[in-house]
């Protein structure tokens, strides 16, 4: 009479049953549990496959077209324009920062804000756009809303919070520059605004002419000239990408194609997934403790038929094998319930995340579903082994004996089998989080706050023990009670851990929470400045320093020049085929300011080399960020190759600095010393420190005096 | 079944407790043994190290040719399948389950294609034919303990233990439930190992053996057994 597999699985699905007859009862926090831990990760992986769908399904729209070419400062040349003309249809547009504010004298003047406003200007040429379709209200023609109306003012159209900002409304005039702008209508949709990096403003969108007649656009002004290219049937775009490329090698401008259209949003997605992801461990650690106080509860409430059946003839194994397989059945339908839930949260989030102009391709992914469902089960099986394997170690003599039947203990090698399944959760939870430090932290927190809390459990118990043992005739009900928490298999462990630990979770993330707001609140120090005026023309800068000083209580004005530039070579190895650490890309990826300095910043914190003589005019050397240096592998001597307007300058590594960037003051990864620089058409940046309720005067004092100065408000 | 120089000592909190101090005894097939003996006596433990639920401390014990201590314990649990049955004072029915189900459960951990055909067959043979499909809480104490020795008697075990099977019955019905367990042993050809407090009970038997402080006080043979088929 040898059992075979085929019977056990036969006499679990009966005892599953037999156990379901009265109700799911010790299984209800267990599907929850399950359900929840899914449910949480397959949304967060199904959602962020929908967005990098969507992405990608979207990518000319978002780009705006098949090919971007971006400059600083100048527009393309006339070969540069050729051959760009040449591969298909080009829409030009300009992109600067500036101050707009609402026209004294006009209808809405004595409503409106005197304060001007920071906006993000952007002038699109007859062709824009090349794909998608722009949103306006009321709804009009976008090139029809942009022209110039009789009266001599210049159509424009700008986002909602810009007229909020503005406290005026649509048909009301603004001046940009020298120009008068009419709000010709709101712009609820800008095409290809998803590709756009980084936006310190509400969009204000005007025509070329606009823009020119603003007077704005002066040489060295911080200007980027975007070109958006529709390919020609049949054409490539990573061939035509490689091509102007090699035949442009110093045009420094940046070339993206649809792939990398939205590499903010998508780097933004990929930090929120990875701490929604922290959230959803969160839920499946706690879950897990979950599972395992209810597979515990239901094991226990079971133990007396456990027993019989070993005094039937149930082997150890058998006994495992059989709950094993109920504990799988039901961690399958708690898993699926939740990945249920989880694959259909993009349809209903589609819509909200829509008017967040995050496009979301609904579907099921089949991916984040798999990785969801493998981490649900490896979590059951994980935390539902201990009580699993102390059910089939239960000693069946204890039903001849008075008192309760009680689950058996853990041998070594079941500790083991803990461990190692511990193990492949942590493994798995790391590998899948996106982070692996992230993960590899939480984890190790997780195991920390577990062994914290079992000791402290531990400790509890023999303090209860002594307790009830030193209350000998007196208090009987606390005696009872310290009885029952020194217990050899009382729940007091289970209680300890699973309260500390849910207690744990949530002070976290409320703490997380909490100070991720203060960061934003508090890192911006008490000495930071209040303004940045960036933009600030040559001829401007002694009117403008005789302005910043004279202002009351005006304080720690600093104004240096500024350039922006690339980073083309590092020790003469071009930057497109460096790989740096991800936490110093950023030096590499698009364009830096730059400046020229004779002497030392008086910020500057030198860690090595020295700092060149005052009136040194010698071969272009660079004051590098320490930071940089490391993650480029750069020490003093080496060379780096800045791309400055089209043109390449080699400089040497002179020294380097350490940057709180935290600080706020004015920093620039880069120094050059004077010389070359000097000679490059530039515009200055300063910045200016003023009691909080003088800085609306300020800005508006400012805009007046230098139209084309833009101030961002650091506070 | 031989048991030579049996101890069994058990730790308590108060320092070990010599349970059994030394038990030879040999049982034949077919013989019915009633063990006897006041509270503390060891009657349990005994039978509990005859089930191969407890492990001595120090002697030999073989059953049907096989040395316990030879077997580890899922071992002694698949010897437990094959060739022994157990009858609980307190039935030990799984709540959950039928009692036809209930009597299923041996047969079917031993793989045992129709484990349901032979389960109906005991419980007609225990007279409860119209009692399948009921649950534990809906018999009576009585029917019950003969769902319970349906059970130990389906798989035809070589040895048969009952452990005070009528200590939860009322005089009446512990009677029918005796009569049953003699005659199904009979029936089988197994042996009967009766632990009872029960004198008249175990008179029935066709050897007494009593027990006191962890050792045999007396051995012989009964003057009135129910029936004795020593071989």
């Amino acid at each position: 009479m040898a059992s075979s597999p085929m019977a056990v699985l036969k006499f679990a699905w009966r005892d599953l049953r037999s156990s379901l007859r009265g109700g799911l009862r010790g299984f209800r926090i267990f599907l929850i549990c399950l359900i929840l831990g899914a449910a949480v990760i397959a949304a967060i992986g199904s959602l962020s496959s929908g967005i990098v769908a969507g992405l990608a399904a979207n990518g000319k729209a978002i780009l705006g077209g098949d090919l971007e070419f971006r400059l600083i400062y100048r527009p393309a040349d006339q070969d540069e324009m050729h051959a760009l003309n040449g591969s298909g249809t080009v829409t030009h547009s300009e992109e600067m920062r500036a101050m707009v504010k609402a026209t004294a004298g006009t209808a809405a003047a004595n409503t409106a804000s005197s304060d001007p406003a920071l906006v993000e200007v952007k002038a699109v040429d007859r062709l824009y756009p090349l794909y998608g379709q722009a949103e306006i209200d009321p709804p009009q023609d976008l090139q029809a809303a942009l022209t110039q109306r009789p009266d001599g003012r210049y159509g424009a159209l700008v986002e909602p919070t810009l007229l909020q900002r503005l406290q005026i409304g649509v048909g009301d005039t603004v001046t940009l520059g020298q120009v008068r702008l009419i709000i010709a209508g709101t712009l609820l949709h800008e095409p290809d605004r998803g590709s756009q990096i980084f936006g310190l403003g509400p969009r204000l969108m005007i025509s070329p002419q606009a823009l020119a007649a603003s007077d704005l656009a002066q040489p060295g002004s911080l200007i980027y000239h975007v070109y958006k290219v529709k390919l020609q049937p049949g054409l490539d775009a990573a061939r035509v990408k490689d091509q102007l490329s090699a035949r442009f090698p110093t045009a420094g401008w940046r070339i993206r194609g649809v792939e990398d259209a939205s590499t903010g949003l998508r780097n933004f997605l990929n930090r929120t997934a990875q701490y929604l992801n922290l959230v959803g461990f969160c839920a499946l650690l706690i879950g897990g403790l979950g599972v395992a106080n209810a597979v515990r509860a239901f094991l226990e409430s079971k133990a007396r038929s456990l027993a019989v059946l070993k005094c039937l003839g149930a082997s150890s194994s058998q006994l495992l094998a059989l709950y094993l397989i109920l504990v799988g059945v039901m961690a399958l339908i708690g898993t699926a319930i939740g990945l249920v839930i989880g694959a259909v949260t993009p349809f209903f989030l589609g819509a909200m995340l829509a008017r967040f102009d995050v496009p979301i391709l609904a579907g099921l992914y089949l991916k984040p579903l798999l990785l969801a469902a493998a981490i649900s089960l490896l979590t059951a099986f994980a935390f539902a082994l201990a009580p699993l394997l102390k059910a089939r170690r239960v000693k069946p003599a204890q039903l001849f004996r008075s008192g309760p039947v009680e689950l058996g203990g853990l041998n070594r090698y079941d500790l083991g089998a803990i461990g190692g399944a511990a193990i492949v959760l942590a493994a798995a939870a790391i590998l899948t989080a996106g982070s692996i430090k992230l993960a590899a932290g939480f984890v190790a927190a997780a195991v920390l706050t577990l062994i914290a809390f079992a000791v402290l459990a531990a400790g509890l118990k023999r303090l209860a023990g002594h307790g009830k043992a030193r209350l000998q005739g007196q208090s009987r009900a606390l005696r009872f009670a310290l009885a029952d928490i020194a217990r050899r298999q009382s729940p007091t462990a289970s209680v300890v851990l699973s309260i500390g630990l849910g207690l744990t979770v949530l002070v976290a993330i409320a703490l997380i929470q909490r100070n991720m707001l203060r960061d934003l609140e508090e890192t911006v120090p008490g000495h930071a400045p209040s303004f940045y005026f960036i933009d600030i023309q040559p001829q401007q800068i002694d009117a403008f320093d005789a302005f910043a000083r004279k202002f009351p209580g005006a304080d720690d004005f600093q104004r240096v020049p500024m350039l922006r530039g690339r980073i083309a070579a590092v020790k003469d190895v071009p930057a497109d085929r460096l790989k740096p650490p991800s936490d110093i890309a950023w030096v590499l990826k698009g364009d830096r300011g730059l400046t020229w300095s004779a002497t030392a910043p008086s910020n500057a914190k030198i860690v090595e080399g020295q700092w060149w003589p005052a009136d040194y005019q010698g071969p272009p050397l660079i004051s590098l960020d320490a930071a940089a240096a490391k993650g480029l592998g750069l020490t003093i001597g080496d060379s780096l190759t800045v791309n400055l307007l089209g043109r390449e300058i080699t400089g040497k590594i002179a020294n380097l600095r350490e940057i709180d960037w935290s600080s706020l003051d004015i920093n620039f990864v880069m120094v050059f010393s004077p010389g070359l620089l000097q000679q490059a058409p530039q515009t200055y940046i300063a910045t200016l420190r003023v009691p909080t309720d003088s800085e609306g005067k300020l800005l508006a004092a400012s805009t007046q005096e230098f139209p084309n100065v833009s101030a961002i408000r650091v506070k | 079944m031989d048991l030579v120089g049996l101890q069994l000592t058990l730790a308590s909190d108060a320092g070990e407790v010599n349970i059994l101090r030394g038990i030879d005894l040999t049982i034949a097939q077919g013989e019915t043994v009633g063990v006897v003996g006041p509270s503390g006596s060891g009657k349990t433990s005994l039978m509990l190290l005859i089930a191969g639920l407890e492990k001595p401390t120090q002697g030999s014990l073989r059953i049907a040719g096989q040395d316990f201590g030879q077997l580890n314990e899922d071992r002694l649990a698949l010897f437990r399948r094959r060739e022994i049955g157990i009858v609980f004072q307190a039935f030990h029915l799984i709540p959950t389950m039928t009692a036809v189900e209930n009597v299923a459960v041996p047969l079917e951990l031993a793989g045992v294609p129709d484990a349901f055909a032979a389960a109906r067959q005991a419980l007609q043979a225990v007279g409860l034919a119209h009692r399948l499909q009921h649950y534990p809480a809906q018999l009576s104490g009585g029917e019950q303990q003969r769902v319970a020795l349906a059970r130990a008697i389906v798989g035809k075990p070589k040895l048969l233990l009952a452990d005070e099977p009528t200590g939860n019955l009322d005089l009446e019905t512990g009677a029918v439930v005796m009569d049953l367990i003699f005659e199904l042993a009979r029936e089988h050809g197994s042996t009967l190992l009766l632990i009872t407090h029960d004198p008249a009970l175990a008179a029935r038997c066709s050897r007494i053996v009593h027990l006191a402080d962890g050792r045999i006080k007396d051995d012989r043979l009964s003057k009135s057994p129910q029936f004795n088929i020593v071989t």
